[in-house]
């Protein structure tokens, strides 16, 4: 979950530890209105979604004021943070911000999460067709933009 | 089909989400053009990178630091306590209510003989003081009673209602107190007369 939040929210780890905070907080809070027929996970990964989707406006609202040597998006890792820090992945983070909000979430769980188109499309609220059009946008978008940063560096 | 149109096509075939119809499409371009061969090969080398996000691995800390907060934000929020006062309040006082209503109209165990006491002008005094022939009354008791809406009490009709019930006669009384219930012109104002035998 912490992943996924990462994932949606750009490399912004308090953000996404902020996510997954909310994301236990509802699960808390709706845990004995959750349908035990339906799949938990897919729940899961819907409030997921959503809390990062809120956490985004919120954000476009009021955008974070930029502390002075600091760098808003990214983080330093650390020895309590993450451990791989590659330009080729902070490199796919800066594609991953030039999707839509809608092509980001169906990118992220069907190609991070591994998680099937129909089942893409149940937790989006979406249609399947929907959902291949983001996706296949997202990845063109993503094989793109990694395509001019390479040309840029060399 | 020009290949603009065929990328995002490209794009689904690379992860096999593509039906087998539209996959034999794709391959049948691809043998033909070699931009989209090309295109197609950056799609599955940009894929791999971004599939190497899977493999990015969070510190223990992080997930320590995530839980010790939920834990604490999730022993924070309790549920208010107000609604359960407030309904046990309202139960309290729907009971209390209940039970007044429903308490006995007459004391138990005393034998009661009921005198209708009308309203009107023929009887304008609003005395509930017992005429003579109850001057041996030993206790009045009044149900609901109104300081200001006192009863009009027909002490004649109340008189004939005793003799008719064969109880005028001092000797015709049991030893045990007749109890006379009186109604009144206001359906909350009852009056009980204890009337002992030697009294008539």
């Amino acid at each position: 979950m912490l992943g996924t939040a990462l994932r949606l929210l750009g490399r912004n780890l308090e953000d996404a530890k902020d996510a997954a905070q909310q994301v236990f907080l509802r699960l808390h809070r709706g845990l004995r209105q959750l349908d035990e027929n339906r799949q938990f996970e897919s729940w899961l990964y819907r409030v997921t979604v959503n809390v990062c989707r809120d956490m985004l406006r919120v954000r476009i609202r009021k955008p974070a004021v930029q502390l002075e040597g600091t760098e808003h998006r990214s983080y330093a890792p650390g020895a309590d943070e993450m451990m791989v820090h590659s330009e080729q992945i902070q490199l796919i983070y800066d594609a991953l911000d030039t999707l839509s909000e809608r092509e980001r979430a169906a990118l992220v769980l069907r190609d991070l999460e591994g998680i099937a188109t129909k089942e893409v499309a149940r937790i989006l609220g979406t249609s399947e067709v929907t959902v291949r059009c983001h996706i296949s946008s997202a990845r063109v978008k993503i094989r793109k933009f990694v395509d001019r940063q390479s040309r840029r560096r060399l | 089909m020009n290949c603009t149109e065929f990328e995002e096509r490209i794009a689904l075939f690379v992860e096999n989400d593509l039906s087998d119809a539209e996959v034999t499409a794709v391959e049948r371009h691809l043998e033909t053009c070699t931009d989209c061969r090309e295109f197609a090969a950056g799609l599955r080398e940009s894929q791999a990178m971004l599939k190497g996000l899977r493999r990015e691995p969070f510190d223990d800390a992080i997930f320590a630091d995530v839980r010790s907060q939920v834990i604490g934000r999730v022993s924070n929020v309790r549920p208010p306590m107000w609604p359960k006062y407030a309904i046990a309040a309202t139960l309290l006082i729907v009971l209390a209510a209940a039970l007044w209503r429903t308490r006995p109209a007459a004391p138990v165990g005393l034998p009661a003989v009921t005198a209708y006491i009308g309203p009107g002008p023929a009887f304008p005094t609003p005395r509930t003081t017992a005429p003579r022939q109850a001057s041996q009354i030993a206790k009045m008791t009044v149900r609901h009673g109104r300081a200001q809406s006192r009863p009009h009490v027909n002490s004649r009709l109340a008189r004939q209602t005793i003799q008719q019930a064969g109880l005028a006669h001092p000797r015709a009384l049991h030893s045990e107190p007749l109890v006379v219930k009186l109604l009144t012109n206001d359906p909350e104002v009852v009056i009980y007369w204890l009337v002992d035998q030697n009294g008539g």
